[in-house]
């Protein structure tokens, strides 16, 4: 008797130290490409575009090759796709996109980026993408600054022409209230 | 001749240096508090989402959470901008019934329960343009202690949709059904 229940006591305590552990909630660490907003507003209009994008950093690779490889759809940033929501219709190039949440893939080159608006959303990296699903599609000229930007960004500019911004490589993409 | 010649050149590299000046596009660097998404199901394979919830990661850097996080007052649930989250699809989010769309999220803690506070503004810096009249829920939540401290300020889902909030060891959770 005493024995038997000496072991469940054991028995109990371990069950207890089980349900501790199944109990405590695990919580992400800080991701080492960060999720970043850019975002373009004006006093008079509010808020017009935000793009939700992850940053990775160079640590010494090179932009079109071992990152963002030339002539290959990139989710533009890290981890999900790049979003973009637009909060009014909008121009890229010479198509008007209706206001609402898109992906936005870019395919880099050399001399050139073309800029992709896609209406599939919530995806991993480039697996939503899908040709039926583009929104827009423009190319745009890649030019070359003299700072080495570390971690790959998104800025607009007053006007709203988004710039994009790793290593020395620049790329503005215009857009326009439609 | 030659010498206004002279000086014209100067002002024309002067202007040209001014125009390499304006024309550089300034970059930001990686925020201090960066920003993170939560969503379920949290799975990144699952593209059908049924919540996501984005928002600034302060990191306590030895400092108290009564101090980043005072009870009793309104704050934005993270950092930089206020929380945003969307539910894509009509929810009972802590008991109480919202509708699909995006919601600015701020809280008011407290030691025993948190008070969280869902408003329709949106793209809203901190709690400074918190406007009453555009509340659409306030949330209560029980705040409980954990044994591990979180450096940073944490959001997760669980498996059943549950959102974990964490920092130090402060916990607080709300059932999303």
């Amino acid at each position: 008797m005493k024995k038997s229940s000496f072991i469940s006591t054991i028995a109990f305590a371990f069950i207890m130290l089980l349900s501790t552990n199944v109990e405590a909630q695990k919580f992400p660490g800080l991701d080492v490409s960060p999720l970043d907003l850019a975002k373009y507003s004006s006093k008079e209009a509010g808020t017009l575009i935000k793009v939700f994008y992850s940053r990775p950093q160079l640590k010494g690779r090179t932009v079109g090759k071992d990152l963002a490889p030339y002539g290959k759809l990139w989710r533009t940033g890290a981890n999900d796709a790049t979003e973009i929501i637009l909060f009014t219709d909008m121009k890229l190039g010479n198509t008007t996109v209706k206001a609402g949440t898109y992906s936005l893939f870019t395919i880099p080159t050399e001399k050139e980026w073309t800029i992709i608006i896609s209406s599939d959303t919530n995806n991993w990296s480039t697996s939503g993408y899908k040709e039926s699903n583009e929104v827009a599609r423009v190319t745009v000229p890649a030019t070359r600054g003299d700072e080495s930007v570390e971690a790959f960004a998104i800025t607009f500019d007053n006007e709203g022409t988004m710039h994009l911004g790793w290593g020395n490589i620049r790329v503005a993409v215009p857009f326009t209230k439609a | 001749m030659k010498k206004s010649s002279l000086i014209s050149t100067i002002a024309f590299a002067f202007v040209m240096l001014l125009t390499a000046n304006v024309n550089a596009q300034k970059f930001p660097e990686l925020d201090k508090s960066p920003m993170d998404a939560a969503s379920h199901p949290n799975d990144y394979k699952v593209s059908s989402k049924v919540a996501k919830i984005v928002y600034g990661r302060p990191q306590l850097n030895g400092r108290s959470l009564e101090k980043l996080a005072p009870n009793g007052k309104q704050w934005r649930l993270g950092a930089n901008e206020a929380a945003e989250i969307t539910f894509y699809k009509d929810v009972t989010f802590g008991g109480t019934a919202i509708k699909a769309g995006t919601y600015t999220m701020s809280a008011i803690p407290g030691e025993k329960e948190w008070t969280l506070v869902l408003s329709s503004d949106l793209n809203v810096w901190g709690s400074y343009f918190y406007n009453e009249a555009n509340d659409v829920a306030r949330i209560t939540a029980k705040a409980s202690m954990a044994d591990e401290s979180l450096e940073a300020f944490s959001i997760v889902f669980d498996e059943k949709g549950t959102m974990h909030m964490g920092w130090d060891k402060v916990r607080v959770s709300i059932p999303m059904m």
